[in-house]
């Protein structure tokens, strides 16, 4: 993406402004938008970081409810060229244009008049727009006349996508919530499920957090039954974004009944989709298992605020929270330490993958970056660290060595020269310990070492490893990630560098090999970009 | 169509009508944020590098006249320097003990209140200037008597300090070391293996000719 996006671009062309292609995936979404974002921050740049949240927002939903180039196309060409089918009367599209332009032209200059004349026989979806725009002015004391007039318009014009869009805009952002739910139920009669579904979700999602779960619930159960789909995507779109928020809040029995939906249509959720799926299984496995089992662990109550304000609440309203907890988890290499063990089971595991994915997620929306640390510093702490993980590497070879001897010499010596020693006097003596180590020899060689001792010392080897990581070289690479506060990529080459220099580069790649499967330290790394 | 959303916008600003499902960021106002921003920074970097010797009713003053409802960001490490400041009677306390490691205290004080990534090279350095085992029990028991009776200041760095508890000191640092003592040798090795054949060798030689009539 070039330095400076392409601002003409807004609002007709979101695609080109992210300079993405139009099979788009949302990793690549992300990526553009992020980089933007680091570049016009919300605190720095709010009116621009506006016009590229709604871009993203727009696109984000298209791509998830599966909205194809075409669609996305006639929802930006929308009344520019729709006026010949949609009115009845026969005219050409530029006497209708003319027509439209001078109804523009004639509200301004008699709005009342114009109001009136519309009103007796709206006969397009910009006539109700005209209606609802106009409503403001001449029906004052009554602010629901707009969303009436739009409402209306849907009723005639089901799927006119300029009086959805309009609809999805207001209902999401101004839609009252005393009269949300009946809003809801209304369009629920009047539009098809898969439009009904894309066009409400930003307010189901908002009364979520507004009404009791029971309310909202039976709400909703209501409008389902009211609906009828075309496709699957957009049930199972849907679905997603509620059960997300809805971990919290709702019943185990609800909750299994959704989950179970998906689970019906696995084989039909396609790739753009696939990362939610997979996100939200796993957030279903934390808040049903792992929960409960990482209870009591050092920064399991802020890791659970962390994850249940994420899934809840939007990045912007939630980021001052966010940014407290991450502060805590930022700081606290000890206590991330002894929350996630290296022998993390699988509570551990999907729970580490959760975190990891926030922080990914928060790093990008909020387009944090690293400040700027000198190359000699790095390598400063990079060297420190090289010197002590070979210090302990090679503690950890001489143990090893001592292990090896003791399981694999002693054992021989005792079962080859202790006949000898027993026999010792006997006549023949010398001959039957002769035989008996030949024996034992063959014995040991072919049998003891490579089926029995073999794997033992190996397992051991492996444990001591496993524990010198644990005991030693973890901690030692939580204090370096600390120190550097830099991405991980450039302090894991620094490292890496500084091990081929200090002639350590095969020690520091065996500690490097466990270091890359740590998750611990990666969400670690990551969460460095929240301290200041 | 795609301009539904600045007219849905346009409306509600012309109508004074408050957005409902996210917090107004005051767009429009990108010159003046971009101001404060800016100012904020500067004004922290200046507090932290100044921190000790600005008078304590004045540092406290300075840390509370930052508005951070636009930078939230910025929310913990204020607190924290709120915080210090209002602990800062307890730090010259901290330094008399006859226990505290002078180094220790330093640290400590320097690293409290820095940006975290000057605050991290700060902290490694006295990790990595420990010399000896002796030294590093010394410091050990500071920390402890610390964490008994500066149990406030103990939790700012609470990480740090638990870091030197659990630090395993690695005073021989063998970087130019051959790696020859995993080859064999040395009785960790095979020698013990290898002195035992050669005993028992000896040990049947010698049993065999002093059998012989």
């Amino acid at each position: 993406m070039s330095t400076m996006p392409d601002w003409s671009k807004l609002p007709d062309d979101p695609l080109g402004f992210f300079q993405l292609a139009p099979n788009f995936d949302r990793k690549s979404l992300k990526r553009a938008y992020g980089a933007l974002i680091k570049q016009f921050r919300p605190e720095t740049h709010p009116a621009e970081f506006q016009k590229i949240r709604e871009a993203y927002e727009v696109l984000e939903n298209q791509n998830r409810y599966g909205v194809e180039q075409a669609a996305m196309s006639r929802f930006a060409t929308a009344w520019e060229n729709s006026n010949a089918s949609n009115n009845n009367h026969g005219q050409s599209e530029d006497t209708v244009r003319a027509v439209v332009v001078s109804d523009f032209e004639s509200a301004i200059a008699s709005p009342e008049a114009t109001y009136r004349r519309l009103r007796m026989k709206p006969s397009s979806p910009q006539d109700y727009f005209l209606l609802a725009t106009l409503s403001d002015l001449i029906e004052q004391p009554d602010k629901q006349m707009y969303l009436k007039w739009i409402i209306t318009g849907v009723r005639e014009f089901p799927r006119d996508p300029g009086l959805l869009r309009l609809l999805t805009e207001y209902l999401g952002a101004f839609a009252d919530t005393n009269i949300a739910f009946s809003t809801l139920i209304t369009l629920s009669k009047l539009i098809s499920g898969d439009e009904y579904l894309q066009v409400s979700e930003q307010l189901w999602l908002r009364l979520l957090k507004q009404v009791p779960f029971e309310t909202w619930a039976k709400a909703l159960q209501k409008c389902e039954g009211n609906l009828r789909f075309r496709s699957l995507r957009p049930r199972l779109a849907f679905t997603v974004a509620i059960l997300r928020r809805a971990l919290w809040l709702a019943p185990a029995t609800w909750i299994s009944a959704r989950k179970r939906f998906l689970d019906q249509h696995g084989s039909e959720i396609d790739r753009s989709l696939d990362e939610e799926v997979e996100q939200l299984s796993s957030l279903i496995e934390y808040f049903s298992v792992n929960r409960s089992q990482l209870m009591g662990r050092p920064l399991f109550s802020t890791i659970d605020q962390l994850i249940e304000i994420h899934c809840r609440y939007e990045f912007e309203e939630a980021r001052p929270k966010i940014a407290a907890l991450c502060d805590e988890i930022a700081r606290n290499s000890n206590a991330l330490s002894e929350t996630f063990p290296t022998y993390g089971d699988e509570s551990e595991n999907n729970t580490l993958m959760l975190v990891s994915w926030i922080a990914y997620d928060m790093a990008t929306e909020s387009g944090l970056g690293y400040p700027h640390v000198e190359d000699r510093r790095i390598q400063e702490l990079a060297d420190a660290t090289v010197m002590d993980i070979s210090a302990t590497i090679h503690k950890l070879a001489k143990r090893l060595q001592r292990m090896r001897f003791t399981q694999f010499v002693l054992p021989f010596l005792v079962v080859a020269f202790a006949p000898m020693i027993l026999c010792f006097g006997f006549s023949y003596w010398p001959v039957i310990s002769i035989v008996w180590f030949a024996i034992s020899l063959g014995l040991y060689f072919g049998l003891i070492r490579p089926y029995w001792l073999t794997p033992k010392a190996d397992e051991k080897s492996r444990q001591l490893v496993l524990q010198a990581y644990e005991n030693q070289w973890r901690p030692r690479l939580f204090r370096y990630v600390q120190a550097c506060h830099a991405p991980a990529s450039r302090s894991i080459q620094q490292l890496a560098e500084s091990g081929e220099l200090l002639g350590e580069k095969r020690l520091v790649e065996i500690a490097l090999s466990y270091a890359e499967q740590d998750a611990a330290i990666q969400v670690f790394s990551r969460m460095q970009l929240f301290l200041h | 169509m795609w301009r539904s959303s600045d007219l849905i916008e346009l409306r509600a600003q012309q109508l004074g009508i408050r957005r409902l499902d996210r917090a107004d960021i005051g767009a429009g106002a990108a010159g003046d944020l971009q101001q404060l921003r800016d100012a904020y920074r500067e004004f922290l970097n200046r507090i932290q590098s100044q921190f000790w010797q600005l008078p304590q009713p004045v540092l406290i003053q300075q840390l509370a006249s930052i508005n951070t409802a636009q930078l939230p960001e910025l929310v913990p490490v204020l607190d924290r320097l709120k915080t210090v400041a209002n602990l800062r009677a307890e730090f010259p306390k901290l330094a008399q003990e006859s226990w505290m490691v002078g180094p220790l205290f330093h640290a400590f004080k320097t690293a409290v209140v820095l940006p975290q990534a000057e605050a991290g090279i700060v902290r490694e350095r006295f990790t990595n200037s420990i010399p000896h085992k002796k030294e590093l029990t010394t410091i050990r028991e500071a920390v402890a008597k610390m964490e008994q009776q500066y149990p406030v200041l103990f939790a700012l760095e609470r990480n740090f300090f638990q870091t030197l508890l659990k630090l395993e000191l690695n005073q021989a640092r063998p970087l130019a070391a051959s790696h020859g003592g995993q080859a064999g040798g040395g009785f960790t090795g095979y020698g013990w293996f290898i002195l035992g054949i050669i005993f028992v060798v000896i040990r049947i030689a010698v049993a065999v000719l002093g059998a012989k009539p």
